[in-house]
């Protein structure tokens, strides 16, 4: 058995016309009987954009336990995913040197399917990755950079496409149970006789959760039909995601140390999150001659409910228009509901000339989002709402077209790039718009409403107030790429990205889009085959500056608005794949700071390293064998070290070491696997912060700002039992 | 290898830098002016010669703040700013010894560099309806050409304290909190690592327009007249708007 190539092939690196007029990988037989086994590539990938554009092929490394399918990103350099909000909640991530929250600065789609969320009040951009079994990603290309014309809103990090596929067909079911009471059903199905890209997959999930508060579960199901007619194939997917869950919060470090609350424990357990998503898209390719053809459209329904606590008993100070009031509760519940419509496509035509290939595509990008939002405060003692903090009615646009060119002007000389126009509109209702006076009506006093009709002196004025905007950036991006000579190619790489401004801080005419990031790329890449193995190893300098950051803020609930930044650094990734290992490793420095003051940004690590490997194959030895059968064992580890984050006040956080490691065996049709995750049962901070609460763990109020964590789970052991049917082997 | 090693973990040291405004942790503690000792006598403004026999404040918790308010009316118990240093301990201070009394436990903040201190006079929550813990403990003895008051005054912030709102429009325009927080006290300091924080607790400026004649012959109990902890005569008045007042307090930072 063969594990399929697992660092894609980049066609273009081969100058001859024939490996690059043909851009599709062969399917691969499927090796890994594994419940993350995906392997084969199905369509073509866009050409590499240097050393910052990884396309990685999941493979036997889908063995390495992970707790979700963001978690795959990790395969790419400089990736931390961190949670502050459970299991329902979108990852944190860190991708090389940039804080990009749950999605504000990085471009996250499936299947070209957008997933970053714009105008969700949480934070702009907020992508939530829960819905993606991981079984079905095949494949994720993560672009660290803005380099692609391709990328559009968000790409100020880079970007992540997943792609699905089901390498396994027939019929597959497996049955998880372990830790914390955790029950998970996963139903995989195949029809023969159609491609790895059509399949449905769906989940079951329920837990008790680790510590307190940290209960849920959720549902998810994705159907995808690809077929080929001709000169045309078609795609169409569909998938529904249902999630609730509590959440446990954050924990002020001086309170877990003084024993007031435990490491996995909560303050305030209505913390939680429901959310879900619906959405249908269709994809349509076509090829005449040297013209190929790509449309998608999709529809997207997303609504959100998410209900934190970060500061305790801290905002709700009193306001002279008031009734006299305590301090009643910080909780935010935070409702959001989204409707998306697009569209996207490109033509791509190739011709021959100088007798090597040349590309030029122009493609479009359009969206739509319509976006009702709301942020509430609780109060801890009735559980009433007793504030609004903030009610908005969003209707956003966004059109990007792009042209971009892929030139071989030279053997061995690609020359790719082009430009990226984007159009961004606002359009915001804030029903909301006036919250406080100074001189209120004596006669009619506004009382404890949050939403006030008078201005100065009791003069009425309508609470709601609209602001349009719209703004428009041309995003230049270009890579150099010289090789593979002897194996060794040279990567040059420079772009800009945009990302687009949160809606409550739209205000008429302002300029957008809001911030805006250049970036540089420069590194090498040496790929052999040899008769064992496969190898890769890569790495590259880079610098990114950013005009404006977005920081969150745990007082606001949400991302507030940052200086200029800077971002330098290395990146280093290693891969080795052979006929029973696929081993792979990734080491990234950077330096993340303010432009005005050289100071480090918070919490950005500035080294991270991770390992994956798995050894797979078929036990060679023949009295291991039952009716004929040879049993087939797969072992793989996952090791992650992130170094101690800078906090603010020049302090710092604790390093995150883990291990997971998982074992499975399969004979025929069953297949037994046994899970690890956090081997060592190492009490993580996951999430470090520091900023100011009170918890009333204190007879006064905290004022000072206090390193804060949210704890990475325990030990974790899961046993599965599944079995195939109908897929061969 | 070992070179590489090195290189790596001098560049962590070296390429790392910092996010500024180092966390530090110090003490805290408070006393009266130099050289005051009881008995301690002086003159008031209204020309009252005064011996205080006892002088104890009850300190709560003490904060500093980056900012100073601009509108001091329009805050609530917090200030808008941002909080630089804590202690969260309280003390009962002598205001008639000059020897420095410490807090019971470190204060907590930023190297940063603050403007306005806050001294919270309370025995528990600082929005509570009622606190029976005295803040304020006198005794002594007033004279002038006419008269002999002692007194005594043991004040306490609760509903005796409480202001009615500045108008219908404005009906939590006068919160309790504001009662019990003295702010803001200017300073001008940096907290460091280790450093003190020193409070300077003046008694003669709480006393300072306090005319005794305006006690009632009704607090007259005992042989002392007896402030009435209530705000009901010029002087329970003036004692109080001088105890929840900036002058008679004093924070500086020795390193």
């Amino acid at each position: 058995m063969m594990s399929s190539a697992v660092v894609r092939a980049d066609p273009s690196l081969d100058p001859s016309p024939e490996a690059a007029a043909s851009p599709e990988p062969a399917a691969s037989p499927d090796p890994v009987p594994s419940n993350y086994r995906s392997t084969v590539a199905g369509k073509a990938k866009p050409p590499s954009r240097g050393g910052g554009d990884y396309q990685l092929e999941v493979g036997a490394l889908g063995a390495v336990p992970r707790a979700d399918a963001a978690a795959f990103m990790t395969l790419a350099p400089g990736i931390l995913l961190t949670n502050e909000g459970g299991q329902a909640h979108a990852e944190q991530v860190f991708m090389r040197g940039f804080d990009a929250r749950e999605g504000q600065d990085i471009e996250f789609s499936l299947d070209g399917v957008p997933i970053n969320e714009s105008g969700n009040l949480h934070g702009n951009g907020y992508s939530d990755l829960n819905f993606i079994l991981p079984e079905l990603v095949q494949s994720v290309r993560v672009v660290e950079g803005p380099y692609d014309p391709r990328q559009g809103n968000y790409a100020v990090a880079g970007s992540a496409d997943f792609e699905l596929g089901l390498a396994s067909r027939g019929i597959n079911a497996a049955f998880s149970y372990g830790s914390f009471n955790t029950k998970r059903l996963v139903l995989l199905w195949g029809p023969a006789n159609t491609s790895n890209q059509t399949f449905v997959g769906a989940e079951l999930y329920q837990t008790d959760g680790f510590g307190q508060n940290r209960d849920g579960q959720r549902g998810s199901l994705i159907a995808q039909w690809a077929a080929h007619s001709g000169a045309l194939s078609y795609r169409i997917t569909a998938q529904a995601y249902l999630a609730s869950f509590h959440t446990a919060g954050v924990i002020r470090q001086d309170d877990y140390k003084s024993g007031v609350v435990g490491f996995y424990g909560t303050y305030d357990p209505l913390q939680g999150e429901d959310a879900s998503r619906y959405s249908v898209s269709a994809q349509l390719e076509s090829r005449h001659d040297a013209l190929h053809i790509s449309n998608q459209l999709y529809f997207i329904a997303r609504p959100l409910r998410v209900r934190e606590n970060f500061t305790g008993f801290l905002l709700d100070t009193q306001s002279p228009i008031q009734m006299p009031h305590g301090q009643r509760g910080d909780l935010i519940d935070l409702n959001n509901l989204a409707f998306t419509f697009g569209a996207h496509g490109a033509a791509r035509y190739s011709k021959m000339v100088l007798n090597r290939l040349q590309e030029i595509e122009v493609g479009y990008f359009v969206r739509g989002d319509f976006v009702n939002s709301t942020q509430h405060r609780i109060d801890a003692a009735t559980g009433h709402p007793y504030h609004t903090d903030a009610d908005l009615q969003s209707t956003l646009g966004d059109i990007g077209l792009y042209a971009d060119a892929n030139l071989h002007p030279f053997p061995y000389v690609a020359l790719r790039g082009g430009v990226r126009a984007e159009l961004l509109t606002f359009d915001v209702l804030n029903k909301c718009a006036v919250q406080s006076v100074d001189n209120p009506s004596v006669s009619n006093p506004p009382g404890d409403a949050s939403c006030l009709s008078q201005g100065n002196f009791g003069v009425y004025r309508d609470p709601q107030q609209r602001s349009s905007a719209f703004g428009a950036a041309l995003l230049p991006r270009a890579s150099l790429i010289v090789g593979p000579l002897w194996g060794v190619s040279l990567m040059a790489s420079y772009g800009q990205g945009v990302r687009s401004t949160d809606p409550i801080y739209v205000t008429q005419d302002m300029h957008t889009p809001f911030a805006s990031a250049q970036s540089v790329d420069a590194g090498g890449q040496f790929t052999r085959a040899f008769n064992v193995a496969t190898f890769e190893v890569r790495a590259s300098f880079f610098e990114t500056r950013v005009n404006h950051d977005l920081i969150f803020s745990q007082i606001a609930g949400r991302n507030i608005l940052g200086g200029a930044s800077t971002r330098q650094g290395v990146a280093a990734l290693v891969r080795l794949v052979g006929r029973f290992f696929d081993v792979a490793a990734n080491l990234t420095y950077v330096r993340a700071y303010f432009n005005d003051t050289a100071l480090l940004i918070p919490y950005i690590p500035a080294w991270v390293f991770r390992f994956d490997g798995a050894l797979f194959g078929d036990i060679p030895i023949r009295r291991l064998r039952l009716h004929g059968r040879p049993f087939y064992a797969s072992l793989a580890a996952g090791i992650t070290y992130v170094a101690p984050r800078p906090l603010p006040q020049s302090q710092t956080g604790d390093p995150v070491f883990t291990i997971d490691t998982s074992l499975s065996i399969r004979w025929w049709f069953i297949e037994l696997g046994l899970s690890v995750s956090n081997l060592l049962d190492s009490r993580t901070k996951l999430g470090q912060y520091d900023y100011v609460s009170d918890f009333h763990s204190r007879p006064l109020p905290t004022l000072v700002a206090e390193p804060e964590f949210s704890a990475g789970p325990p030990r974790t052991i899961l046993g599965t039992l599944a079995v195939h049917f109908g897929g061969g082997r | 290898m070992k070179t590489i090693l090195v290189l790596v973990l001098l560049c962590t040291a070296a390429c790392s830098g910092t996010t500024g405004n180092r966390a530090v942790t110090f003490a805290a503690t408070a006393h009266g002016p130099s050289g005051v000792a009881a008995p301690f006598s002086f003159t008031n403004a209204l020309g009252y010669s005064i011996v205080l026999d006892h002088a104890t404040l009850h300190i709560g918790a003490v904060y500093l703040n980056q900012n100073v308010p601009t509108i001091l009316g329009r805050t609530g118990c917090f200030l808008d700013g941002i909080y630089t240093g804590e202690v969260l301990h309280s003390l009962d201070v002598d205001a008639l010894s000059a020897s420095p009394q410490r807090f019971l436990g470190l204060g907590q903040g930023t190297e940063t560099e603050s403007h306005t201190g806050e001294l919270w006079l309370t025995g528990g929550a600082i929005d509570a309806v009622e606190d029976t813990t005295v803040i304020l403990n006198l005794t002594g003895t007033a004279t002038n050409e006419a008269a002999i008051w002692p007194f005594s005054a043991q004040l306490t912030v609760g509903t005796n304290r409480q202001l009615p709102p500045p108008d219908a429009a404005e009906p939590g325009g006068s919160p309790l909190c504001k009662q019990r927080v003295v702010t803001p006290i200017r300073v001008d300091l940096t907290p460091s690592q280790n450093g003190t924080l020193d409070i300077v607790v003046d008694p003669r400026l709480w006393l300072g327009i306090v005319d005794f004649s305006q006690l009632p012959s009704n607090t007259f109990k005992d042989g002392t007249y007896v402030f009435a902890n209530a705000g009901t005569n010029g002087a329970d008045v003036a004692l109080f708007d001088a105890l929840t007042s900036s002058g008679a307090y004093e924070l500086t930072w020795r390193p």
